[in-house]
């Protein structure tokens, strides 16, 4: 450290009338390093309290880009990314709670890797950020056992192609830990100790060397919420996580099954292609956002005695329906299809129109996203039946840019006394239309409390 | 309920069926504060649980027009945190929505509370939450200035900030030094 005296000028530094720990919070608050370092420069009381900074982000973007167009990174002399962030964690010390690093923006996905030819992948590893190295330069200095949050967004292109060792050398270092995030990377399990404080875990983009979440179920028990984006090298993956309250988990098609074991989880966003094997035993759920290409054969879905609230975005409606919607106590029900949905699949898909009415007529509140309320108003004209007790209170539909309104009567049907219908119409269509359509169905359906808007 | 100013004698202790408490800033001035608005300080709730309030709570580093800023905010906190509570759909899943629009609100309010202020009353701001342990507003005000900083030139900092600069250039040179070294180039 430096030692800059703190003195007043003759018209002083505004900012000396603040503490330095609020400085320092203030500082924190910027985060970006660049930054940070431009008010150091600015002002004698910031530059004090830069020593105690909190949270800290750095993003080697530049560097990133330079290097793959050849340009190289940092100049001749400055020290690499790696070093520069161990330099800042060992100034910074037992100050710092929140490290962020970024080697990732705009530079390719994981995607991308899977067609790589070879001569594309980067051999060096001065921005391999979830190196043993690499995270050892920051994780071992005064900085490790005191930090509560680390994101890393590693740079892909040197990333991809080597297993790297940050997830036990966090776990190592770091015990503090409160949030971790990792991003674009291929992480090993190998030797990863418990992280008893961690409740908060992202994975995005990442091969995961832990084909079945073992290791991950065991050294991160006390997990409240875990983000499994994009998570690659998974076999047959099982959540088992006691205290887990929110899950979001987006997989590919290839493992076999999924599970997820949580006896406190109350929000689940599902997002797989047609896994064989579905398990949720997880009885406290009350909200999940599934979306599906196709269920399985087998789905064991028992135990969500507490589910109310449904999103659903699949065309596989007729499976998931039974398992998911009927003889439940779902109080708000979302539909939508996948954007791959083409017209009249829907109505391919629903041997029964009557049958789709039926199960919006028993939930309380519907909303209808754009895709699927376009593909229901082509079913609507086959509906033939309207007789039957409705729970319907609250209904949200979007009308596409078309002249579809008189279709949409069997719907207003099904609605409940006093249901409230939100009408979007599509900020293309005509006037025309809308004025048109609004008075009769004021007038036909005297009980029913509208509003009107736009989307787009 | 609005700060009630300048009244001398012995605080009133219930307005409209709600505890009060009196506070007096380092001007002299008296002001009064519903007491579940008072609970947003962490120092003046201390203060009431350990009794003795009787004859007000003397600030003696919060001036009087700071004072009236911080009983707004804590005020409107209070209120929203209390309609909050007693709102039967609160409870229900699909208000969910309701929450969200109520917080959104509650945050511009706030940005628009600290962005109508100058310099020196927003720092006078932060000093008053700071010493009052008031995490809400510390949270905002410090926001404020830390978007004041972001993206700027310390030339612009300085200029923004109304600060000279005296470093020296012996100064200058060796914090170069270390700001490659640590916070990239």
């Amino acid at each position: 450290m430096i030692s800059v005296s703190r003195r007043m000028s003759a018209s002083g530094d505004p900012l000396d009338a603040l503490p330095s720990a609020v400085l320092a919070d203030v500082l924190g608050r910027v985060a970006d390093a660049g930054d940070i370092a431009a008010c150091r420069l600015a002002s004698r009381a910031l530059f004090s309290a830069s020593y105690q900074c909190p949270r800290v982000r750095l993003c080697a973007a530049d560097r990133a880009r330079s290097r793959l167009e050849g340009r190289g990174g940092g100049g001749g002399g400055s020290p690499s990314f790696r070093a520069t962030v161990g330099n800042l964690a060992s100034l910074l010390g037992s100050h710092l709670w929140s490290l962020a690093l970024d080697a990732a923006d705009g530079q390719g996905s994981p995607d991308d890797a899977m067609w790589v030819e070879e001569g594309e992948f980067d051999e060096a590893d001065d921005l391999h950020l979830t190196s043993g190295e690499a995270v050892a330069a920051w994780a071992a200095t005064s900085a490790g056992p005191v930090l509560r949050e680390v994101e890393i967004a590693d740079f892909w292109p040197q990333a991809c192609w080597r297993k790297a060792e940050a997830l036990p050398l966090i776990s190592h270092f770091c015990p503090s830990l409160v949030k971790l995030g990792l991003r674009k990377a291929w992480l090993s399990v190998d030797g990863l100790e418990k992280m008893p404080n961690l409740t908060h875990l992202t994975l995005e983009f990442i091969r995961l060397d832990d084909e079945n979440l073992d290791k991950l179920n065991e050294c991160f028990p006390c997990l409240h919420t875990l983000n499994l984006i994009g998570v690659g090298g998974l076999k047959d993956p099982k959540v088992h996580l006691p205290q887990l309250k929110t899950c979001r988990w987006e997989v590919s098609n290839i493992p076999g099954s999924l599970a997820v074991h949580a006896p406190n989880l109350v929000f689940l966003d599902l997002k797989c292609v047609r896994p064989d094997r579905l398990i949720l035993d997880t009885p406290s759920l009350s909200t999940m956002k599934l979306t599906i290409d196709k269920l399985g054969a087998t789905v064991q879905v028992d135990g969500l005695v507490s589910l109310i609230n449904v999103h659903i975005e699949s065309l596989d409606l007729s499976s998931l329906f039974p398992v998911f919607i009927d003889n439940r106590a779902i109080s708000t029900l979302e539909l939508e299809l996948p954007d791959s949905a083409s017209q009249y699949e829907l109505l391919q898909e629903v041997n029964h129109p009557d049958y789709l009415l039926r199960t919006l007529a028993s939930i309380s509140e519907v909303k209808l996203a754009p895709r699927f309320s376009s593909e229901l108003i082509r079913c609507l004209a086959l509906c033939r039946d309207n007789q039957f007790r409705s729970s319907l209170k609250k209904l949200l539909i979007h009308i596409p840019p078309s002249d579809c309104t008189f279709q949409l009567l069997p719907l207003f049907q099904i609605c409940a006394p006093f249901c409230k219908v939100t009408v979007l119409f599509h900020a293309d269509s005509s006037d025309d239309i809308r004025q048109a359509a609004m008075p009769i169905w004021i007038e036909s359906f005297p009980e029913i409390r509208w509003q009107w808007g736009p989307w787009k | 309920m609005a700060a009630e100013k300048g009244e001398k004698g012995a605080a009133a202790k219930e307005v409209a069926g709600e505890r009060m408490v009196t506070l007096e800033s380092s001007d002299g001035e008296e002001f009064h504060m519903s007491e579940a608005a008072a609970q947003l300080s962490t120092l003046l709730r201390h203060v009431i649980e350990g009794g003795g309030i009787d004859n007000g709570i003397p600030l003696p580093k919060v001036a009087a027009r700071t004072l009236e800023k911080v009983i707004m905010y804590c005020e409107k906190h209070a209120k929203a945190a209390a309609k909050s509570d007693s709102d039967p759909s609160a409870a229900a899943g699909s208000s969910s929505d309701n929450t969200a629009a109520a917080s959104e609100d509650l945050e511009k309010w706030d940005r628009k509370l600290v962005n109508g202020l100058s310099q020196d009353a927003l720092f006078d701001l932060i000093v008053a939450a700071d010493y009052l342990v008031i995490d809400g507003l510390l949270d905002a005000t410090c926001r404020k200035v830390a978007d004041m900083m972001k993206g700027k030139t310390p030339d612009e900092i300085r200029k923004i900030f109304n600060i000279l600069n005296d470093f020296t250039k012996e100064e200058e040179e060796e914090m170069r030094r270390e700001y490659a070294w640590a916070f990239d180039d």
